[in-house]
């Protein structure tokens, strides 16, 4: 038996307002198909082209997303605030799939970046102040920490294949991911 | 309340930014489920990740996407009804907990593979033991990394309850045993096999 869905309303309104993302994604964590259709609709664009780019034109981005929404309808259930934003944990979820798909694929001789690299400097969204934000604190990082993010945090290149681009071992690759993830968090600021 | 043992910072950050096999997510996730200190953790270290996605541009989706994903889920095993453990695991079992259990030469001790798609040489393992059950000595020729699920187990290192993580290094050896008030249930990441000792490393070369 599917949970009712949340529709809280805020004081003073007397309608209901919009479920956070946060309540959709307990829902489905309850087998609500109704907040699956909310959560799909809420993220389905912006994870299109994300895994657009991090499929380099050799993944169908669409089944991509395809086995990201069946992944999230899977795991939902584990979803609770702690663990932080719900796209912070969506955006988790779908990096791992891609790259669970790129691992079980055989190697290929050079997947390039350069759509990652133009994502990262993209400026068409809903939300440009967003979108400068984040790009700026990504550019405001030494080079040196920027790409190991780049491409194993958020292009989903495996540990290994960025290690390899970058010249440097895997030890020192994660100690710069950690630095830049300590960087760019205070950089933003609290979402 | 929280467990007592966590993960190392190592495998928190290979959790985020994608340096973590399925089984070693699977035993994140349970850890996390338990956990509100390495939770808290986590949601730092994936902060970025959900400011860069909130600030993609939407594409637009092909119409009929949202129906075919409808028909993969319909596919996909359900979820065991009644867990004695946390819902945390859900996603990694069989739809049937009732089928595919093994022993290991020893009463009250029980493994289920979960064949997740896993490097070569990583295993991952559901394991019950009953309340007081032993596990005989053995040495590992890799690194076994565990999450209790429900319940506890000692052995010559100290106790394990519920959300610790567990660690024994290449070439460590002990004899693990459930606690005797409650069965303990664990999910095991294994890099190598195990070799008993005494008659049952006899018993296991010659098989």
């Amino acid at each position: 038996m599917p949970k009712p869905f949340p529709q809280p309303s805020p004081p003073g309104t007397g309608g209901p307002a919009e479920p956070s993302d946060a309540s959709l994604l307990l829902a489905v964590g309850g087998q609500d198909p109704e907040a699956f259709r909310e959560l799909y609709d809420r993220y389905a664009g912006r994870l299109l082209a994300y895994v657009q780019a991090m499929g380099r034109g050799q993944l169908p981005a669409e089944d991509l997303v395809q086995e990201v929404f069946v992944a999230l309808w899977r795991k939902a259930g584990q979803y609770r605030p702690a663990l932080g934003t719900p796209e912070a944990w969506i955006f988790t979820i779908t990096r791992n799939k891609v790259l669970d798909i790129w691992r079980s694929r055989p190697p290929v001789e050079d997947r390039g970046e350069t759509e990652m690299e133009a994502l990262m400097d993209g400026t068409s969204t809903p939300d440009p102040a967003l979108v400068a934000t984040v790009h700026k604190a990504l550019r405001d990082l030494p080079e040196d920490q920027r790409r190991p993010l780049v491409l194993a945090y958020f292009g989903g290149y495996t540990y290994e294949e960025a290690a390899v681009r970058l010249g440097v071992p895997v030890g020192t690759l994660k100690s710069r991911i950690r630095l830049a993830l300590g960087r760019l968090k205070s950089l933003l600021g609290d979402p | 309340m929280n467990p007592r043992l966590h993960p190392p910072a190592t495998r928190l950050l290979d959790h985020v930014a994608g340096g973590a096999d399925a089984a070693a997510r699977a035993l994140m996730d349970c850890h996390l489920a338990l956990c509100d200190i390495c939770a808290a953790q986590v949601a730092d270290l994936s902060a970025p990740g959900g400011r860069f996605l909130a600030a993609q541009p939407a594409l637009a989706p092909p119409p009929d996407l949202f129906a075919r994903i409808q028909a993969q889920i319909k596919d996909t095993a359900p979820t065991p009804a009644e867990l004695p453990f946390t819902r945390a695991l859900a996603p990694y079992l069989p739809p049937d907990l009732t089928q595919g259990w093994r022993g290991a030469l020893t009463p009250g001790f029980r493994f289920l593979d979960l064949a997740a798609e896993l490097p070569r040489g990583v295993g991952l393992y559901l394991v019950h033991m009953a309340a007081g059950a032993g596990f005989p000595r053995h040495r590992h020729q890799g690194l076994e990394e565990a999450v209790i699920l429900a319940g506890g187990l000692s052995d010559e290192t100290g106790q394990l309850e519920a959300g610790d993580w567990g660690a024994m290094a290449e070439g460590t050896r002990h004899a693990p045993r459930a606690l005797a008030d409650a069965d303990c249930w664990l999910i095991a990441r294994m890099e190598g096999e195990i070799r008993f000792t005494g008659w049952r490393g006899l018993l296991q070369r010659m098989v």
